[in-house]
């Protein structure tokens, strides 16, 4: 017989695949132990099932469709290896259940084929199904503890009795409408379905009383496409939809389960901890699979919560990837479609309905639970049949898959009388495999990039112990931070914990920060490999391949000092090269050790003076009398003062809060250059005031202290500045005591165009990256050189300020934020390099002490740039 | 070979079966859906043509079930007296032409074979009704 032998070859080549999967999933848990061989069980045992069925169904139904049972049997055999690899335990168990499934299956194939016994005693089984779910409400329990208790059980086997009812359900709807067709009389959709639907109801209802409302959805839905079938009016689909709809909007009002899910639905990005959790993890899966999948045994899809069971299809299209899934897709289109055929062909209205209820039960089923874990529909707890893990749904299914094959024995040419509504079906079906392809090629293509980079995709963590990641070093070569262990549990080593608020962590517990996340991509070889060596890589290993190094401006010795330095203290240092942008030192304080966050890190969250924030570039303070020299220098350019003519209101003092300021000058009135190197603050309201908010808004700009740091960290926020139009606020404003507020770094980089004769350089802290095995490769700044000043300009500002131990220029300012004080000091070294010292709550001289030591060392330093 | 190489050429093997899977189910239903648009028992084109009385050279296009006799109703009528009112039925089943004798008076032949049971003919056969004799052609008629 042609049929027998096409479905025996079916079955051959549906074996080759699964030998070679369970082989792969074997190589790729590393054949180390038990759990690398156990799942292989699985060939022998589905080769005797499938060839048991083959044989029953050779002699007992040589006219069958020969394409229902190995597509089935490859689902199965599919998903049993599925639940196998995610968890052996289960695995075992539902071996068992796949055995069992095919004795049922022989059993019915073997049987009458008119399925007289399932016809005539329709109400003896379905009140035998509800009896045993109504059971559940009594004597209901959970394998896995806790609720919806779901499931009867005895002896360690449970079953739960709502999948088997969904088949009764459907053998029931098919024998009753075909016992109104045959009766003969016209038929009448609303004489004829009240019985049907009281049925349906109730049988809804339990599963609604036990929160089961996956099965609920699916049992309406399945009844209203077979009365659709059954008498081909439109108006029953429109009605059953208006009426789920309905349902929907009265369910969300009252069940909280159904709020919850509806929400995690419509918003799961926003809920991604809690309930839109599991649908975040599932679409960070999909994504992670991208087109060729990870490969067997090679992803985590256990990350997904009960991916065994509801989420299988997540842990399908990370591990086999879009092709993989996609796969799927068709082969259960074909399977329901092929299904569906044998409707539109039969003539007996019990057969023709029982085949198309069936058909449309998996058919939904399938477009529900994978609709769902793609984000399709909202989540609705079914299993995904053949495939999730449970015993009863597969058992379930496959007695479905036998009255299948047995129902499709005839090959009778021509149409049956119900193939226009099927055909119908047939379409809207066909409708819904499309939206999953589609969607399933979004999430796995378009946006698998912005999902697989999410901070909560555990791969991430994973994939660094398996690939090494990159070094981060300092100007002179040292490393600073690198990739100690072997291969598979590779972990971060920080050599030097001074340099910790710059390189930040890298933690698969508690994310990323600094330089570490930054630069993550680099580090983790996702840029600076070609594109061919990563996606190759990405393909044999499922993860990048070893990370680039990277190199930042910072010199270690400075560093050290400057941390040192701030021992004991809250503030921030920073040394800048004046001329070239580089960062030569960044301290932070407090601070922290990268290696010890297992066990500090409840402590570092709650500590009030921040220890996690970098203050450099984080930070935000009042800078004073520091924008003083800034707004001197620019108003001379402006022509708005001379430095040698009188200041106004030179000894005038400022109430600030409790505090006056005061002129510590010891005449009575001087010119401008003397106010600055004084610090008087009553000329300078005076030039706010002159200036206007345009001035002071067009000055700061100029100077960058209202732009973003353009630079490789993590930075704080910088929002436009309003300024209020009224003197006493720009006179604040022009003491540094107004609305601007700014990070030591973009004090240092605002100095910097005075230190570097007029010029504000872009600044750099990283300024190469290494791929392994490659050269140094540079990175461009991310900012432009401005011109802020003329040469002269900036040298007369200079000129004014006070002059350190002979040889340095700066300034020293004590600044208000709230009750606080902050002492600032800005020193310049003959070279162009300088210093920014930030303490908070200290006197301005500690911050000067620390200053002019750092510029001691730091004139004394001979600075080669960076070995290329 | 590392074992990485043999996983990817293992994974690789697997896509492959898998979709060899896919490939070998659509190619079958393909094969179907030809063979079914085929065996849909459309005649081909052919005719009749008259060898003898009443009328030699004379043509009857052929449809798929092609009554002969003398009566009225039938599709082919032969107004000869050895020809019964329901002589014989020639129709196109499952790829073939099936003659049959419907209890005919004087008999029919093929190619000199007398017509019990149904039998197969083909394009360029002779075949007899009473005295009448036609041969059957392909093609469009004349």
């Amino acid at each position: 017989m042609a049929h027998g032998r096409r479905e025996s070859r079916l079955l051959w080549m549906a074996f080759a695949f699964l030998s070679l999967a369970g082989l792969t999933i074997t190589l790729a848990t590393g054949l180390e132990s038990l759990r690398s061989v156990q799942h292989l069980v699985v060939l022998p045992v589905w080769g005797l099932a499938a060839w048991l069925i083959h044989r029953t169904a050779d002699r007992y139904h040589p006219l069958r469709d020969p394409y229902l049972l190995p597509i089935a049997m490859l689902l199965a055999g599919w998903g049993l290896l599925i639940v196998w690899r995610l968890s052996p335990g289960l695995g075992a168990r539902q071996t068992l259940w796949l055995l069992l499934g095919a004795a049922a299956t022989v059993l019915i194939l073997r049987g009458p084929p008119g399925l007289e016994w399932l016809r005539r005693y329709r109400y003896l089984w379905l009140l035998g199904g509800i009896f045993l779910t109504a059971l559940t409400l009594v004597f209901g329990t959970n394998p896995a503890g806790g609720e919806p208790r779901l499931w009867l059980g005895c002896c360690g086997v449970f079953i739960q009795p709502s999948e088997p009812l969904r088949l009764l359900l459907v053998a029931f709807v098919a024998s009753y409408l075909a016992d109104r067709k045959l009766v003969g009389r016209p038929a009448s959709l609303a004489r004829d379905s009240i019985p049907l639907f009281l049925a349906v109801a109730l049988a809804a209802l339990l599963l609604f009383a036990q929160r089961d409302l996956g099965t609920a959805t699916l049992f309406l839905a399945v009844s209203a496409f077979m009365i659709y079938v059954a008498y081909g009016h439109r108006v029953v689909l429109i009605g059953g939809g208006l009426l789920a709809l309905l349902s929907a909007v009265v369910a969300h009002q009252m069940l909280d389960i159904v709020q919850v899910r509806f929400e995690a639905w419509l918003s799961p990005w926003v809920n991604a901890t809690d309930s839109g959790y599991q649908i975040v993890q599932s679409l960070i899966a999909v994504a992670s699979g991208g087109v060729f999948g990870l490969g067997p045994g090679r992803g985590a899809p256990t990350a997904v919560p009960v991916v065994h069971s509801d989420f299988v299809f997540s842990a399908v299209a990370e591990e086999w990837g879009m092709f993989g899934a996609l796969a799927m897709i068709v082969l259960f289109a074909l399977l329901v479609g092929r299904s569906l055929r044998t409707a539109a062909r039969r003539k007996e209205p019990f057969a023709v309905l029982l085949s198309a209820g069936i058909a449309i039960a998996i058919g939904l089923q399938v477009i529900l639970i994978v609709g769902g874990v793609l984000r399709l529909l909202p989540i609705t707890g079914v299993t995904l049949p053949f495939i999730s893990y449970g015993g009863s749904s597969l058992v379930t299914s496959f007695v479905g898959l036998a009255f299948l094959v047995l129902l499709s024995r005839a090959r009778l040419p021509g149409a049956g009388q119900f193939a226009r509504p099927v055909l119908h079906v047939q379409i809207l079906m066909s409708v819904a495999w499309a939206a999953i392809a589609l969607s399933l090629g979004w999430w796995a293509i378009v946006r698998a990039e912005a999902l697989t980079t999410r901070t909560d995709n555990l791969r991430r963590g994973l994939g660094s112990l398996v690939s090494p990641r990159g070094m981060i070093i300092d100007r002179n070569g040292f490393p600073w931070v690198s990739t100690v262990g072997e291969a598979g549990e590779y972990q971060r080593s920080y050599h030097d914990p001074v340099a910790g608020s710059i390189t930040g962590y890298d933690s698969p517990a508690f994310g990323q920060a600094g330089i570490e996340r930054h630069m993550d991509p680099y580090l983790r070889g996702e840029i600076g490999p070609s594109r061919l060596e990563i996606w190759w890589s990405k393909l044999v290993y499922g993860v990048p391949p070893a990370g680039s190094d990277v190199r930042l401006t910072i010199d270690g010795e400075l560093q050290r000092v400057a941390t040192k330095g701030l021992d004991g203290l809250r503030g921030a240092v920073v040394v800048l090269d004046a001329v070239t942008g580089d960062v030569l030192a960044s301290a932070s304080a407090p601070s922290y050790d990268p290696n010890n966050l297992d066990e500090e890190w409840s402590e570092l969250l709650d500590r009030v003076d921040a220890p996690l924030l970098n203050r450099v570039v984080q930070g935000s303070y009042q800078p004073g009398m520091a924008v003083a020299p800034l707004l001197y220098a620019w108003s001379i350019a402006e022509d708005l003062i001379e430095p040698g003519a009188a200041a106004p209101e030179f000894s005038v003092t400022v109430e600030l809060f409790d505090h006056t300021l005061t002129c510590p000058a010891a005449a009575p009135s001087g010119s401008w250059s003397e106010a600055l190197e004084n610090s008087c603050a009553g000329p300078f309201t005076v030039l706010g005031e002159r200036l206007g908010p345009g001035g002071i808004s067009q000055a700061f700009a100029a100077f960058g202290l209202t732009a973003p740091l353009d630079i490789r960290l993590t930075s704080a926020q910088t929002q436009p500045l309003e300024l209020a139009d009224d003197p006493e606020s720009l006179g604040l404003e022009a003491i540094g005591q107004g609305e601007l507020t700014v990070t030591p770094l973009q004090m240092a980089r605002a100095y910097a165009a005075l230190g570097g004769a007029g010029v504000r350089p872009s600044l750099a802290i990283v300024d190469a990256f290494r791929p392994k095995e490659g050269e140094w490769q540079l990175l461009s700044p991310l900012g432009v050189e401005q011109v802020v000043l003329s040469p002269t300009g900036a040298q007369v500002t200079l000129d004014a300020l006070s002059t350190y131990r002979g040889e340095f220029t700066g300034y020293e300012v004590e600044a208000l934020s709230g009750k606080e004080r902050v002492a600032w000091f800005i020193g310049f070294e003959p070279a162009g390099r300088l210093v920014v010292v930030l303490i908070e709550d200290a006197e301005p001289t500690l911050a000067r002490e620390l200053g002019l030591g750092l510029l001691e060392l730091v004139s004394d330093l001979d600075l080669a740039p960076p070995d290329s | 070979m590392s074992p990485e190489f043999v996983l990817l050429a293992l994974r690789l093997a697997m896509a492959l079966a898998l979709y060899a899977f896919l490939a070998a189910t659509l190619a079958f239903l393909w094969r179907d859906l030809r063979s079914a648009a085929l065996d849909t028992n459309v005649a081909p084109q052919g005719y009749l043509e008259l060898l003898s009385l009443p009328g030699p050279g004379q043509v009857f296009p052929l449809n798929n079930l092609n009554l002969f006799g003398r009566a009225d109703d039938n599709t082919i009528i032969l107004d000869e007296e050895t020809v019964s009112s329901r002589h014989a039925r020639l129709s196109y089943r499952g790829g073939q032409w099936l003659l049959e004798d419907l209890g005919s008076k004087n008999g029919t032949t093929v190619n000199e074979l007398t017509v019990e049971d149904p039998m197969v003919v083909t394009f360029g056969d002779e075949i007899r009704l009473g005295n009448v004799r036609v041969i059957l052609k392909g093609g469009q008629p004349p």
